[in-house]
């Protein structure tokens, strides 16, 4: 019997205020499969991000994560689920007061037990001290276990919110455009260490980008978003030029229209 | 464009500004005010440099400042530091210490206290909620099938970031708490205090307190407010709780700046507390208040030092402390 997807939206819309941001969007990510979701600024990416994480409720439409439908959970059961999604956020969204340590064990906050998390991220064990060493080790920045995390440069920064997925130990893996800030040299290694993490649990990846060449060269499916609708949903070798030009040069046209 | 065009273009667009006819109107009351209160008879400035003022500054400077062991012995300086020292070991050395000690103790319980009810209080950031289609509503558990959320599902589902009705009546009620106790003098309070509780510094104290933590309070709160957004929504996006996520990504955070506000408050209570003393509570106040009463000038001018040395002691230590937490 073929598994449930990891996740799957059904003739979803969202409107924020006035202003529609998703229309009638269908699709489903399955156990393993890498998907980039290409589009100009405003398409909509982050907002399906935020959809298939269960942090943002559909309009209308049906979204379920996990095998679960995030909208008809009670509170715990929520938090539960959200505890399997690991996302990497664009700006990679770290508490720089904290400790390279603490940032990665916050990993780990939506298990159950708020009192034990607050013990951890205070006074860390010896045997957490190690599991959170070795998370570093596999993103490269070991040695920076005791460091400030503000003093950390942008890089060394995406890669501690790298190992703090890595110690979640998530289920289903969402990026918002984590390579938009990088060197192309650099975007690579970002993209193998998103993919290492993904193929070492088997578990599925999306990542929002603008690079469709770095997206062409690493992902399995490429889904172009424009004004809220998907434009085309394929394979990389499928994905034409023309395909891309016309996402891209029918946004600017419609941007630059008064 | 030729410089007469812009020059008449610069004019219409100055004279196009927007301007504020409010704040000009209540510019001009303010300067009429104080031009009133300058020419009034009590604030006149003739007043201030009358004559005889010179004669009363040198006669308090040369005599009234003067202990009457001094001016009898007529022993000058040296005179005066002796007994200014006996005064010091006496009463105001340890009148001063008291007064320091009232003003940690109660800071520490207000900084304690608010820090403690910001906590409750702080609002989260509330996301744009999703509107509904009205044409669609309740139509879309049948579009999607039974194994998909149908919208109007939301209505069960669990609260997302920063949504839950009581948390934000708690949070209203703090808010409205803190404004009442900050709004209220400490001098009032401790009088009020002073009737209530026992004839201990305690009432000094609880009123610095409650004073000092409602604007810390309200101060805290807003700094936990204005902490960015981006590291409290990721961390409720993998699924942590609230106070995780106050305790662990907001105030690591505000920490500082909590810090540095508690000294700034801290220099203030010093200087409350040395004033507080007057309503008959053990601080150098209370002393001044007695040495008042005797007419004792001299004496009065040597507390009133101390107030300030203290003060400026507390002032250049609390600076200190709140520069090193601007570059930590």
């Amino acid at each position: 019997m073929k598994p449930p997807p990891a996740c799957r939206l059904d003739q979803v819309s969202l409107s924020l205020g006035d202003r529609t941001i998703l229309q009638s969007i269908s699709l489903e990510v399955g156990r393993g499969e890498q998907v980039a979701i290409l589009g100009p600024s405003g398409a909509g990416k982050t907002t399906l991000l935020r959809m298939l994480s269960a942090g943002l409720p559909p309009s209308q439409g049906g979204v379920r994560v996990l095998d679960q439908n995030p909208w008809q959970l009670k509170r715990n059961g929520l938090r539960r689920l959200r505890s399997k999604i690991g996302f990497v956020h664009q700006d990679h969204a770290l508490v720089p007061n904290l400790r390279v340590w603490q940032n990665v064990a916050v990993g780990r906050l939506g298990r159950p037990g708020n009192l034990g998390h607050i013990r951890r991220l205070t006074l860390a064990s010896p045997s957490e001290l190690r599991d959170l060493h070795e998370v570093l080790e596999q993103v490269g920045i070991a040695d920076l276990l005791f460091q400030r995390t503000a003093d950390l440069s942008g890089g060394e920064q995406q890669r501690v919110a790298i190992a703090r997925s890595l110690y979640q130990q998530p289920a289903l893996l969402l990026a918002d455009e984590p390579v938009a800030s990088v060197d192309p040299a650099r975007a690579q290694q970002v993209m193998d260490l998103l993919l290492d993490l993904a193929d070492s649990r088997d578990i599925p990846l999306v990542i929002s980008m603008h690079d469709l060449e770095l997206a062409r060269r690493n992902m399995s499916r490429l889904i172009g978003l424009r004004n809220g609708r998907v434009l085309f949903d394929s394979t990389p070798g499928e994905v034409s030029e023309s395909t891309i030009k016309e996402l891209y040069a029918l946004a600017s046209q419609e941007n630059e229209a008064p | 464009m030729k410089p007469e065009p812009r020059n008449q273009r610069i004019k219409e667009l100055h004279s196009q500004r927007p301007r504020s006819f409010g704040l000009r109107l209540g510019g001009i009351l303010m300067a009429g005010l104080v031009f009133y209160s300058l020419i009034s008879p009590s604030l006149h400035l003739q007043t201030l440099f009358a004559l005889e003022r010179r004669s009363n500054l040198h006669r308090f400077l040369t005599q009234d400042l003067l202990p009457q062991s001094v001016q009898r012995d007529g022993s000058g300086l040296t005179g005066w530091l002796a007994w200014a020292w006996s005064v010091l070991q006496e009463r105001a050395l340890l009148a001063s210490a008291q007064t320091l000690g009232l003003a940690l103790v109660a800071i520490v319980i207000a900084a304690g206290t608010a820090a403690l009810l910001a906590t409750l209080a702080a609002r989260e950031d509330f996301p744009q909620k999703p509107s509904r289609p009205t044409e669609s509503r309740g139509d879309a558990a049948s579009d999607a099938g039974p194994s998909l959320t149908p919208a109007g599902a939301r209505k069960r589902a669990a609260p997302g970031p920063g949504e839950g009705g009581q948390h934000a009546l708690i949070g209203r009620g703090l808010r409205l708490g803190f404004g009442l106790t900050r709004s209220l003098p400490e001098y009032l309070l401790a009088f009020l205090l002073v009737a209530l509780l026992p004839h201990t510094a305690w009432p000094a104290v609880l009123a610095l307190a409650l004073h000092n933590g409602g604007i810390l309070g309200r101060l805290f709160t807003e700094t936990l407010e204005n902490v960015p957004a981006g590291p409290s929504t990721s961390l409720r996006s993998i699924g942590a709780g609230a106070a995780s996520t106050t305790l662990l990504a907001r105030w690591p955070e505000a920490f500082t700046r909590a810090l540095s506000l508690t000294f700034y408050r801290f220099e203030t209570c010093v200087r409350d507390a040395t004033v507080l003393g007057m309503v008959g509570i053990g601080s150098i106040g209370y002393l001044v208040v007695e040495a008042r009463a005797r007419q004792d000038v001299p004496e009065q001018f040597l507390l009133v030092l101390c107030g300030a040395t203290i003060v400026l002691i507390s002032d250049l230590l609390s600076r200190i402390v709140r520069r090193r937490l601007r570059v930590a």
